[in-house]
């Protein structure tokens, strides 16, 4: 493990992965930051700057995108309270309030701490635990694999929103079969093509992440006119970042909490940092319950470091399914799933034994990425929040043309743009109707993998479905996943909190 | 009609569909094979099938789509979105003829008017500044090739 960790420090202190991860922490935070646009779409919009890259520095720039998108979110939670990550909507309870007091800079400064706390922990966690799982997922065949996959794709629709169950699993069976269109690997026939050359090679992850996330986010955006909010940002005293040792001593515990929490949290499918930051703010309200001066929704200062830390726990814990067994666990990992795939590179323990600077590299540059968000984020957040007040009649055109020039840059086909405006029109269409759009991304990247496996799994046995119950651990595994399935029905009774994707 | 409803419809006859052309696919197994190409697709539109079906059958309190949808978008940005959806699909058909440059400068342009901004000269510097930067940095930076297009092509020759 001594030279795993060696191999990723020397990977990652590279002068162009250091860089990588100041422009992913940067980049990630500015689009994070405008409402309405979420680390899916900061990822996406990432992906073909970083054909040109080594599969390593790819990895790197999109960790930092992740991280500095869910910073960047938590400033425009605390600052404008619209939360541009769902992940940052609890952020906005306390840190909203607290801005609104005029100390919007020590609420950045409890936001950027808690954040640095709870994705520097997480790392540790996971440059622990991930050597192990990926030891024994080693040992994995087809058929667990198989049973793994079908437990990722239902966990995202189980932890869904209260009453979007079902909807998120019809709608992950509609990225299933998106997945299928193009030519079949193994009997080469070609499936839903009409006779389409566009479509032989299928549909682009690429294409399919920028049409339903930043196109129909940013034409959401238009279409509700949230012109208002934005324009008042909560700035006073941005500069003051000063945390007392009083207080500081205060969300220590909070955040060593959160942090475990959100890590765990995290490595769940389908839980994620949205879901984690709710949990952890609830634990802490629980443990306060009146012990602290400020009510918690007022501006109490736990009530904001504890989702803070949570958050970027689960979103490094998020890397650990993706990382060793090569299942994502999320929308957000999903599309760095896909981009990892159109580098060659096929997660799982394979990239453990097989590719160990990628592997390792990924969990050091967690630490630089930590690093960085906090020395270069906090004293440049004055200026970065500005970009809050950018008129949307500049900013609309623009993220329409980086994200149809980013799926163009690849294909050079116009073919990709205008299925693009097609999927972009459904998604918006789906969006209004509250079906979640990141299970589809989830059922499009597993597709191909799942039918894989299947094929796999029936041909060593057979052609017989014996095989889902033969190994012990695919039993275990769809044990677990029939129990996920049911939770739904264990949530009517009892209530769990309203999230939205992440 | 309520907002469940017509995403389970929308849904359904998705499914439907996918599950008719998925009967057009060999249904018998090649020899090294165990599943034929048709299978899974019409696994997964029974599946979809079924589960819109539940969503449209399953009576759940859902806001109805007209007091909801309709009633909370602004015609002025609906236009404004049905514009970007043109635009974007003028900027496809443009990009062989007019080229990278002249089709990107039209698209921005285009989609600052739009969205509201009235200022020629504003709307002028902004698009051609940003696309020439972004052109530059692509071909000259990142070693990336962009067709000059039908235009371009035409008027470099006469220049030569």
């Amino acid at each position: 493990m001594l030279e795993g960790i060696l191999t990723g420090f020397s990977t990652a202190f590279t002068l162009t992965n250091i860089c990588m991860v100041f422009v992913g922490v940067v980049a990630g935070t500015l689009i994070g930051m405008l409402p309405g646009l979420g680390p899916i779409s900061a990822i996406a919009l990432m992906i073909p700057i970083t054909y040109g890259f080594d599969s390593a520095s790819g990895l790197i720039l999109m960790a930092g995108v992740y991280y500095g998108a869910v910073f960047g979110g938590s400033t425009s939670s605390i600052l404008i309270n619209a939360p541009g990550v769902a992940g940052t909507v609890a952020t906005a309870f306390d840190g909203y309030p607290l801005a609104r007091k005029g100390q919007a800079g020590k609420a950045l400064a409890v936001a950027a701490y808690s954040s640095f706390a709870g994705g520097t922990i997480g790392a540790v966690f996971l440059l622990l635990g991930a050597p192990v799982l990926a030891g024994v997922s080693v040992s994995f065949q087809s058929a667990d694999y198989f049973s793994l996959m079908l437990m990722g794709l239902v966990a995202v629709s189980a932890f869904a929103p209260k009453g979007q169950f079902l909807k998120a699993v019809v709608i992950t069976v509609v990225g299933l079969m998106l997945a299928t269109v193009g030519t079949d690997n193994v009997s080469g026939i070609q499936r839903f093509t009409f006779g389409q050359l566009n479509l032989v090679d299928g549909i682009s992850f690429l294409l399919l992440a920028m049409a339903t996330f930043a196109l129909s986010e940013a034409l959401m955006m238009v279409l509700e006119g949230e012109d208002t909010h934005l324009s008042s940002p909560a700035t006073s005293n941005l500069r003051q970042l000063r945390v007392s040792k009083q207080e500081l001593k205060e969300i220590v515990p909070t955040i060593g909490r959160s942090s475990v929490l959100g890590f765990l949290t995290g490595i769940l499918p389908g839980a994620g940092a949205t879901i984690a930051s709710f949990l952890a703010y609830g634990m802490e309200q629980a443990i306060d319950s009146s012990k602290s001066d400020v009510q918690f929704g007022e501006g109490n200062l736990k009530g904001l470091a504890a989702p803070e830390t949570a958050n970027n726990a689960a979103s490094t814990g998020s890397f650990v399914p993706l990382l060793t067994l090569g299942i994502p666990g999320s929308g957000t990992t999903a599309v760095v799933l896909g981009a990892l795939i159109s580098y060659g590179v096929q997660p799982g323990p394979q990239l453990y034994t097989e590719n160990p600077q990628v592997f390792w590299s990924v969990i050091i540059s967690m630490y630089l990425g930590n690093v960085v968000l906090l020395i270069l984020n906090l004293p440049l957040i004055p200026y970065i929040a500005k970009l809050i007040t950018l008129p949307k009649r500049f900013l609309i055109p623009f993220i329409l043309f980086f994200s149809l020039i980013g799926v163009y840059l690849v294909s050079f086909n116009t073919f990709d743009i205008y299925l693009m405006v097609g999927f972009a029109i459904v998604a918006i269409l789906l969006r209004f109707l509250d079906f979640p759009m990141a299970p589809m991304l989830l059922g499009f990247v597993l597709g191909g993998l799942l039918e894989d496996n299947l094929r796999r799994a029936l041909l060593i046995s057979g052609g017989q479905l014996d095989f889902l119950w033969q190994r012990p651990i695919t039993l275990g595994i769809l044990i677990v996943t029939v129990v996920i399935l049911l939770l739904p029905l264990y949530r009517r009774i009892n209530t769990f909190p309203t999230t939205r994707e992440d | 009609m309520s907002k469940n409803r017509l995403g389970a419809s929308v849904i359904l006859v998705f499914s439907g569909v996918y599950g008719y052309l998925a009967l057009d696919l060999p249904s018998i197994p090649s020899f090294e094979d165990a599943v034929a190409p048709s299978s899974l697709p019409i696994a997964l539109s029974i599946v979809g099938v079924a589960v819109s079906m539940l969503i449209f059958l399953i009576p759940v309190e859902s806001p109805s789509i007209i007091t909801t949808v309709f009633s909370a978008i602004k015609p002025k940005n609906l236009y404004r979105v049905g514009g970007l959806l043109t635009l974007m699909v003028a900027y496809g058909v443009s990009m062989n003829p007019l080229g990278f440059l002249i089709s990107t400068v039209l698209f921005l342009a285009t989609g600052f008017w739009i969205m509201g901004e009235r200022e020629p000269k504003t709307i002028l510097i902004i698009s051609t500044v940003t696309t020439f930067v972004f052109w530059l940095s692509l071909t000259q930076f990142l070693g990336i090739y962009l067709d000059s297009g039908i235009i371009g092509r035409l008027v470099s020759e006469l220049l030569n």
